[in-house]
């Protein structure tokens, strides 16, 4: 009886203490947050600064039936670095400035050659940021893209989530970078990291994803094409969708791929050149032509589909090997595939180069559409 | 083999995740870590086949019972006072990491007093518990953390966001020499075994260790291990992956589910780990305490029928955790916890020392 | 029948009609037929004077001879010799009779038996079993247990309370199955009882505890007699008390109290599914109010971001913090409860309906509760009433009040550290010597599971 007393006694006279000392002390009720849902960096305006940071807070509303805009609010700030000028737009606000549900992390483009890794910093030593934020490089400014407001927008949504998180729409067209992704590809000897670019209208009222850019911290950053984009997202996600054109043997299609598999191997061996074969198995349906097509033919569609598609593959490749860039990831598959040596790295350093390309395709249409 | 004896060797496993050996072995990733690892492995099953074979013979008798038979008092003291502070400390690092990692991640405006403080309730009544009902308790968390723990499993397997070029990259610097931090941190994965000095009392019956239970021990090691130490690189990259404090959950921060009501998965893992750390607090403590006073009963703290020692031993405990969570720094926790890691072939050593006195006192 | 008629009372008889208090209702009957005398002590408002007329008054005329009523006597089922003068003035106080015939003492029980009615199951319905609970009457309660179940090893042992009321209980357990451990702990404990005055089953229950301030009850209070049956197959103890519709089921574990007895009369499937309805409406009421207070204070990352802004909307212009809110609402809602319990039948209903759609609605009028809280709520108070016994569904409403004080001096982790508290303290108890909290691993028959490890 008297240890049930004794436990009791401790408890209580415990949780008396704790009442008294730390009422509120971390304590801080959702109301009395600001959630910041984007933030922004762009090299400074004024001189003596080097980053202009902008936050977009999102602003709770009562009664999401009732109202039909989101309303944002845009703080502006600059400063010699982003955590300063984070703690200078705190003090604007007097809520406290809840980071935890920032989903978008805006670049501006001039920004992004050189070396990332003070500017990544303190997005990734702060503890309380999500890794699953999306990385973009805004256009014209990262304020601008901030600020935009597609008309379509409903209130308690954020359409720049709707991009990339994949429950919105799902265009080839667009990558998606989550910070961690964006870091590791980033950091990863052998390997570069693609961002989305974002583009705002004068209006602010759309946005536009179509292009991406591929970045190392060594070489300068690379503007892929929206063909070139597309392709690349086709292949590195699997992600499907319309408008693969093929022009071979005087057919002009369009098509539309299902899934889309890669599989790379890096062959080196002695006396020859070193070699990436890269094996795509493609599944996906004729969707336009500007000829009567048979049934009957399909395979031989296939084939003279697959074979351009693989060309249009290899000179992507190779358009990426000239700029010295790889988001493929060829340079970590080469180190995967090889047990580790001091002069490994050195060895793909020279063998990227010169880095042949051998594309098998496997292109297989399954129909032409709902007429011949 | 006891179903309970799975659980506390399966605790332990899981339990490494708060526990700074994730990072020793990140840390050393391109230097020998799965070399390390594979050698651990190996040592640790052979301790467990060992340990659970020898206590097998004295079935419902804990290591107190068995010194205080078999072994006179000059051997029995040290060796409890021993081992008191080595499972002490293995408690002790548990606490100090979580506390670390949940002011971290969950509340970091939080006075670390508090959150530990948080903690040290639960505790306090959990190691005042009887043996039995640690067990108790131990089963009925394992069993609820089961579902949360195949979603994690399988959430963390089949996550696209994990790339596994770079878990084979980290594969093929297996052509390092294996180094000795790494391999002590592996061991220490499987001693959830010697938990049995405590709760062998409650295995009355004759535990039989079969092929089976060892490759279930093993399996679910690697397991752990292979998600302690490839997830993390799948999602962070290899080359950086030792510039993480804590790699585990920054990593697994990665991981999101697209249609759930916690969109960030890391959230239901860190409730998983730090349940689990909880109850291994509590088993390594109530060891440790359960051996304080088989050799210390203050006769001052009888009060009629009660005797006040157990209440002072824990609080002791408490303080001591307080304490040392308040003053120590992430890195020398690193520092220390590699340190105390360094001892386990001490421990080992000095494990099957004790464990020869007691055959040997026991064949006479 | 006149005074100077009467004959002499037998000295023992005496000595007994003078010990009992002169209350209206004893009455010594003596009765006389040419030199037949027989002498009749009993009290009128416990016995049952039909029984009495037809067994005993009417032979005495037909037999016409004190010798040959002694042999019928004798002869009775329901005669015993006559015990010690104390137990003798207890038994008579509980409807027996005392006959002085053919110059012995006999005692027979002729008892006015109580509320004998089976009356419809209130506290645990069932949509497909047995309708009708237990009766208030213990010997009828007997023979409805053993008409359930028909076993040679059905030990019946009547006891009686030392206590004032002097109540018989029985103590029924299956030979083969019972745990003789906690057979003996039942038997000490029931010896040991140092009460004034029980009156019925569940104050019985109460008492049998040894822990005074324990908020989880160590068995189950049952009405059904199925239950029951479905316990003694499990090798548990069950007690009837007299006067009393409720079965005390002893020993039980946690798992025990979220059995409901519909899942045994659904296909597997079925009421596998209900098990886990009944899971989930505990954890409901016991986590999400605290989770209510641990998302809106201390951790919103936790969830999506679209649902942290929906709550961060619902709870703009809430005066008081969200801990409050919420125990505010809850209170509220045990008061509605509490009422509809107290409140007669044909107008609980209503009461409660209007309690709770008025306040609930003026409270987000008022912005004196988000909406998003009156929703979670509505679910607590629902999900208490899953719960399968009444029993639990106490002791989880306090449990949870302690759950969201953790949680709002800690955070989500002060709500996992309450939670592995409580689970300590489950785990820590025990009921009648067999561990309260622990897994029974025989299947789904968990209540069946006594005597392991």
């Amino acid at each position: 009886m008297s240890s049930k007393w004794m436990k009791v006694a401790v408890l209580s006279i415990l949780l008396i203490i704790l009442t008294s000392s730390i009422s509120g002390c971390a304590y801080k009720g959702v109301d009395k947050r600001a959630f910041v849902v984007g933030i922004g960096v762009d090299p400074a305006k004024e001189n003596g600064n080097k980053f202009r940071v902008t936050l977009k807070l999102a602003k709770p509303i009562a009664s999401l039936k009732s109202s039909t805009a989101n309303e944002y609010e845009l703080l502006v700030h600059e400063s010699d670095s982003v955590a300063e000028a984070i703690r200078f737009l705190e003090t604007r606000e007097d809520k406290v400035m809840d980071f935890s549900q920032t989903k978008i992390l805006a670049l501006n483009e001039d920004l992004l050659s050189g070396d990332l890794f003070p500017l990544m910093d303190y997005f990734v030593r702060r503890g309380d940021l999500q890794l699953v934020l999306y990385v973009l490089m805004a256009k014209p400014t990262a304020e601008d893209v901030l600020k935009a407001q597609p008309p379509l927008e409903a209130a308690g949504e954020n359409s720049l989530y709707n991009y990339f998180d994949k429950t919105g729409t799902e265009s080839p067209f667009v990558t998606t970078t989550f910070l961690f992704e964006f870091r590791r590809d980033y950091d990863t000897k052998g390997k570069s990291s693609a961002l989305p670019i974002v583009e705002a209208n004068e209006a602010g009222t759309q946005l536009t994803v179509t292009n991406s850019i591929v970045l190392k911290n060594t070489v300068e950053p690379y503007v892929l094409t929206p063909t070139e984009t597309k392709l690349f997202n086709t292949l590195v996600d699997g992600a499907g969708g319309y408008g693969y054109k093929i022009e071979n043997a005087g057919y002009k299609f369009m098509l539309t791929l299902d899934h889309v598999k890669m599989k790379i191997k890096i062959h080196t061996n002695d006396g020859q050149k070193p070699r990436a074969e890269v094996k795509i198995k493609a599944v996906g349906a004729i969707s336009e032509s500007d000829k009567l097509l048979k049934l009957k033919d399909l395979d031989h569609y296939s084939k003279i589909s697959g074979e351009q598609f693989g060309e249009q593959v290899k000179n992507l490749f190779v358009d990426l090997q000239e700029k010295n860039v790889d988001p493929f990831g060829f340079g970590l598959k080469y180190r995967s595939s090889r047990l580790n040596t001091k002069d490994t790295l050195d060895n793909w350093k020279a063998i990227y180069p010169e880095l042949e390309f051998d594309v098998k395709m496997d292109m297989q249409l399954k129909s032409v559409g709902a007429i011949e | 083999m006891s179903r309970f004896l799975y659980f506390l060797i399966f605790t332990n496993m899981m339990a490494i995740i708060t526990t700074p050996i994730p990072r020793i072995l990140l840390v050393q990733s391109a230097d020998g870590a799965i070399g390390s690892m594979i050698i651990g492995t190996l040592a640790g099953v052979l301790f467990t086949y060992i340990t659970v074979k020898f206590f097998a013979q004295f079935p419902g008798m804990d290591l107190i019972d068995l010194l205080q038979t078999y072994t006179s008092s000059w051997v029995r003291i040290p060796i409890t006072i021993y081992f008191t502070i080595f499972w002490f400390i293995a408690g002790l690092i548990t606490l100090v990491m979580t506390v670390f990692l949940l002011i971290t991640f969950l509340t970091p405006e939080m006075s670390i007093y508090i959150i530990t403080l948080s903690i040290l309730i639960t505790v306090f009544f959990g190691v005042l518990l009887k043996s039995k009902s640690v067990l108790f308790t131990l089963e009925i968390v394992f069993i609820l953390m089961i579902p949360v723990g195949l979603l994690m499993f399988f959430k963390l397997y089949s996550a696209p966001e994990v790339e596994w070029d770079q878990a084979r990259l980290a594969i093929m610097h297996i052509n390092q020499v294996p180094k000795y931090g790494s391999i002590v941190a592996t061991i220490f994965v499987f001693l959830g075994c010697s938990n049995l000095i405590i709760f062998n009392r409650y295995f009355k019956e004759k535990q039989k260790v079969s092929l089976l239970s060892l490759g279930a021990i093993t399996l679910f090691g690697v397991v752990m291990l292979v998600t302690s130490y490839f997830i993390p690189i799948g999602l962070s990259g290899f080359d950086r992956i030792g510039q993480l404090i804590f790699p585990w959950t920054s990593s697994a921060d990665a991981v999101r589910m697209k249609f759930g009501l916690i969109e960030r998965v890391v959230f239901i893992f860190m409730f998983i780990f730090v349940t689990i750390a909880f109850v291994s607090i509590i088993i390594h403590w109530h060891i440790s305490y359960k051996l304080i006073l088989s050799i210390f009963r203050l006769k001052a703290l009888q009060v009629k029928q009660q005797n006040f020692t157990p209440f002072l031993v824990v609080t002791v405990f408490l303080l001591i955790g307080l304490w040392i969570t308040a003053l120590l720094t992430q890195y020398e926790l690193y520092q220390y916890t590699r340190y105390y890691y360094y001892t386990i072939p001490l421990f080992i050593a000095v494990f099957f020392l004790t464990m020869m006195a007691i055959k040997r006192g026991a064949s006479k | 029948m006149t005074e100077s008629k009467k004959p002499e009372m037998p000295p023992f008889m005496k000595s007994i009609s003078e010990a009992l208090p002169s209350s209206f209702d004893v009455l010594h009957v003596p009765l006389t037929l040419d030199d037949a005398h027989v002498h009749l002590l009993y009290m009128k408002t416990v016995v049952d004077g039909l029984t009495l007329q037809q067994s005993i008054i009417k032979p005495f005329y037909e037999l016409d001879d004190e010798r040959k009523f002694g042999a019928y006597i004798q002869g009775l089922p329901n005669r015993l010799d006559p015990p010690q003068p104390d137990e003798l003035l207890i038994m008579l106080t509980s409807g027996f009779v005392l006959v002085y015939a053919d110059s012995t003492y006999s005692i027979l029980e002729i008892r006015k038996l109580g509320n004998t009615l089976q009356g419809p199951t209130i506290s645990e319905t069932t949509i497909h079993g047995p309708q009708l609970s237990l009766s208030e009457d213990l010997e009828t309660n007997v023979s409805i247990v053993r008409q359930h179940y028909h076993q040679p090893n059905l030990y019946v042992e009547t006891h009686q309370l030392n206590d004032k009321s002097n109540m018989s209980i029985a103590l029924l357990y299956d030979e083969k199955e019972v745990n003789v451990d906690v057979l003996r702990r039942v038997k000490e404990k029931l010896d040991g009882l140092d009460e004034p005055l029980i009156q019925s089953a569940g104050e019985l229950a109460v008492r049998l505890t040894s822990r005074r301030f324990t908020l989880f009850p160590t068995s189950i209070l049952t009405e059904r007699p199925d239950r029951i049956v479905y316990n003694l197959t499990g090798g548990k103890i069950i007690l009837l008390v007299d006067n009393s519709p409720y079965a005390i089921v002893l020993p039980v574990i946690f798992f025990d109290f979220m059995v409901s007895m519909e899942e045994n009369y659904h296909t597997y499937v079925i009421s596998l599914y209900n098990t886990l309805l009944g899971w989930f409406g505990l954890l409901n009421c016991l986590l999400l109010p605290s989770l209510y207070v641990a998302f809106t204070a201390y951790s919103p990352e936790v969830l999506s971001s679209e649902l942290t802004l929906t709550m961060a909307g619902s709870r703009i212009g809430v005066p008081y913090p969200s801990f409050i809110e919420v125990i505010i609402m809850l209170f509220f809602v045990e008061l509605l409860t509490e009422a509809s319990v107290r409140l007669p039948r044909s107008i609980n209903a209503a009461a409660t309906t209007v309690g709770g759609l008025i306040l609930g609605t003026a409270a987000t009028e008022a912005s004196l509760a988000s909406n998003v809280l009156i929703m979670i709520i509505a679910i607590v108070a629902i999900s208490t009433f899953v719960i399968p016994m009444n029993e639990l569904g106490f002791a989880v409403r306090i449990v949870r009040l302690l759950i969201i004080l953790f949680t709002t001096l800690f955070g989500l982790i002060g709500l996992i550290s309450g939670l592995l508290l409580l689970i300590v303290h489950l785990t820590n108890m025990d009921s009648f010597g067999e561990p309260y909290l622990r897994i029974g691993w025989r299947g789904k028959r968990s209540e069946k599971m006594v005597n392991s490890e």
